[in-house]
């Protein structure tokens, strides 16, 4: 008898499509979807897909959502909570536990979407330098925070994408924002600023060990991005920073408790080579990190995240072979002058071997709506580092002609 | 103030079409792997259910009693019992389940001989407007208008509308058979919906009226004459000038 899996979607469903292909095992799973209105992508390219049961919402009408997945979990024997976007790693956590459903609790998945849970957990174990944070829920809170240590952040909790975060300088400016904002919610959080270089740590957890874990630099600062804006990754794959990075996440991911799943770690590395905690999510790598894994490793990510959320086996590609080239993304928000994009004649000479086009980027004012909100991406790939950072520089200098 | 929000059961790429033109809120609810991007606009709501099961009325109170929607309706012959199931758990008007089950189950067998008319009506409060009286043809078995002579036509109706208050029908679409032999009109039963089909176009070529789109609004008030399409034609029903 075929598994059958609630999936609970924020993404559009194009997500689930590579290449032609279904990353949904539809062949030996009956899902059951719950995805966003047409006006969200939640349906578009779906009809490639054996789907049997589909529910389609407003994309922002939790109590709908909830309605019709606890519905299905009544009336179906589904075995499986599935979730691979930041938005639905919670409710799907609190559908499994409700129902008695293996993978990721919701006490797990609370440490991996509330960033005060999270650092907390994470400075309690001693896993990482964490940032000196606080919740904040009221103004009075300001009075609290040491303002001589220069910049801090204020952001959403529950954030994702890069989206409500905010930077100030001093107390006057943080009680003028708080003033823009909704606090009473316990919805936020400040903390220290940190200058460094952001890496990123993407992993495969299953029965408590983790399977696979990649290391990549982004290019610019992922809360930075606005219109005619730049964005990227490029793959780490050797060297003594991607080790002590690895061992960070490791230390991470235990201190919050994952047994299973797929993570998208973020830490700063400081100019005085310290590495500060930053974030985690309980998901797979959003954006074009995906498709760089993929042309890295040789396995779809994301594919494997669902398919360790429905019990079934999966693959890790080529990840244990030595590289013979490695992978990155340089990806342009929306907006900006002299947008002319690459031409397909040039990509090969640019390392280019894959370009993602993205016409609805941007909302209709001309502004970026979140980090990965890009209007063209392309994943490069050079037979080494110093080579990728290059061809990187390139593309974006032909990008804007 | 939110649009009035419409609850379709069993639509087609036309059905949605047409729920989609009166401007509301449209939820559709849909058999199990059937196709879903051919109907969602880009806010529609869609649910998977098999709305034949038995669990349909837990269906409806438990998911689409949150969403508070104005009206449940079908024009597809698994959904119209549905539909009043619908209607009946939330308390909204529309057709009762008694009356559907009436119709559904009172259609005698088709006597070979004479004359076999399908006789589409619209019912509004009780009042009966007559839209269209076509006959298939005997050897291309292409559906017609019948072109009958008025006493008869007369007769028609009359039989038409006793038989559809007899069986309590006060609101929406009917697509009534008779069989007319020897001046006598014989009813033989009554569908209370026109299907995905030619029909709705042949009624909508002969009366000038969206038939579809009309037995999807009227119970958001919708009107006959807000689905009359410009260029009117002439005649009558029963003479039935297809345009």
């Amino acid at each position: 008898m075929k598994t059958s899996a609630l999936l609970v979607n924020h993404h559009p469903y194009g997500h689930f499509r590579r290449a032609g292909r279904s990353l949904l095992p539809v062949s030996e799973v009956d899902f059951h979807l719950v995805t966003r209105n047409r006006a969200f992508g939640g349906v578009d390219g779906l009809a490639a897909d054996a789907i049997p049961y589909v529910t389609v919402c407003a994309a922002r009408d939790e109590q709908q959502w909830r309605i019709a997945c606890e519905w299905s979990l009544d009336m179906f024997p589904i075995t499986r909570v599935v979730a691979v976007h930041e938005r639905s790693v919670l409710p799907a956590a609190e559908l499994r536990s409700r129902f008695g459903l293996p993978g990721m609790d919701v006490e797990t998945a609370l440490r991996f979407r509330d960033k005060v849970a999270m650092k907390q957990a994470v400075h309690s174990a001693g896993a990482a330098r964490v940032p000196a944070f606080a919740e904040l829920n009221s103004v009075e809170d300001l009075a609290k925070v040491d303002w001589r240590t220069g910049r801090k952040v204020i952001k959403s909790r529950t954030g994702l994408a890069a989206q409500d975060v905010h930077m100030v300088d001093t107390y006057e400016q943080a009680a003028r924002l708080c003033g823009t904002l909704d606090l009473g919610g316990a919805g936020y959080e400040i903390e220290e600023f940190v200058d460094g270089r952001i890496h990123h740590c993407d992993s495969v957890v299953e029965n408590g060990e983790i399977r696979f874990a990649s290391v990549g630099r982004y290019i610019a600062d992922p809360a930075g991005y606005s219109p005619g804006g730049v964005f990227g990754t490029v793959l780490v794959l050797e060297g003594e920073l991607r080790e002590r990075i690895l061992r960070l996440n490791a230390r991470v991911l235990a201190a919050l408790g994952l047994t299973e799943g797929t993570t998208h770690l973020e830490v700063f590395h400081t100019a005085r080579d310290e590495l500060v905690f930053c974030e985690v999510a309980g998901r797979p790598p959003g954006g074009i990190i995906p498709p760089v894994l993929e042309w890295q490793y040789g396995f779809s990510i994301v594919e494997a995240a669902v398919r360790l959320q429905c019990g079934l086996d999966y693959s890790l590609g080529r990840a244990a072979d030595p590289a013979d080239a490695v992978f990155g993304f340089v990806a342009f928000y929306p907006g900006g002058e002299g947008t002319c994009g690459i031409a397909p004649l040039r990509h090969a000479s640019l390392g280019i071997v894959e370009h993602l086009s993205h016409p609805t980027a941007g909302d209709r004012d001309g502004a970026v709506r979140h980090s990965v909100d890009f209007r063209d991406s392309y994943v490069v790939g050079a037979p080494d580092h110093a080579t990728l950072v290059h061809r990187i520089d390139r593309i974006q200098d032909e990008y804007r002609g | 103030m939110r649009a009035r929000r419409l609850v379709v059961l069993g639509a087609t790429a036309g059905v949605a079409r047409a729920a989609h033109s009166l401007g509301c809120h449209t939820v559709f609810v849909q058999q199990p792997r059937s196709p879903v991007e051919a109907l969602v606009h880009d806010d529609s709501h869609l649910y998977s259910v098999d709305y034949t099961a038995a669990t349909f009325a837990e269906f409806v109170d438990r998911v689409l009693r949150s969403l508070a929607p104005d009206a449940v309706v079908s024009v597809a012959a698994s959904g119209l019992l549905p539909a009043a199931v619908a209607n009946s758990v939330l308390g909204l008007s529309g057709t009762g389940i008694e009356t559907v089950r009436r119709l559904r189950e009172g259609r005698g067998a088709v006597s070979a001989e004479g004359r076999e008319l399908d006789v589409v009506t619209f019912v509004t409060g009780g009042s009966h407007q007559l839209l269209a009286v076509v006959e298939r043809h005997p050897v291309t078995a292409r559906m017609a208008p019948a072109g009958l002579p008025p006493a008869v036509a007369a007769d028609v109706e009359e039989a038409v509308n006793g038989h559809l208050d007899e069986a309590g029908l006060r609101d929406g679409p009917a697509r009534t058979t008779v069989t007319v032999a020897d001046g006598e009109v014989r009813v033989h039963g009554t569908l209370t919906h026109l299907g995905d089909g030619d029909q709705p176009e042949l009624v909508r070529r002969i009366s000038g009226i969206d038939v579809q789109r009309w037995s999807l609004g009227w119970p958001l008030g919708v009107r006959g004459t807000d689905c009359l399409e410009t260029g009117t034609v002439s005649g009558t029903p029963h003479e039935g000038i297809a345009r």
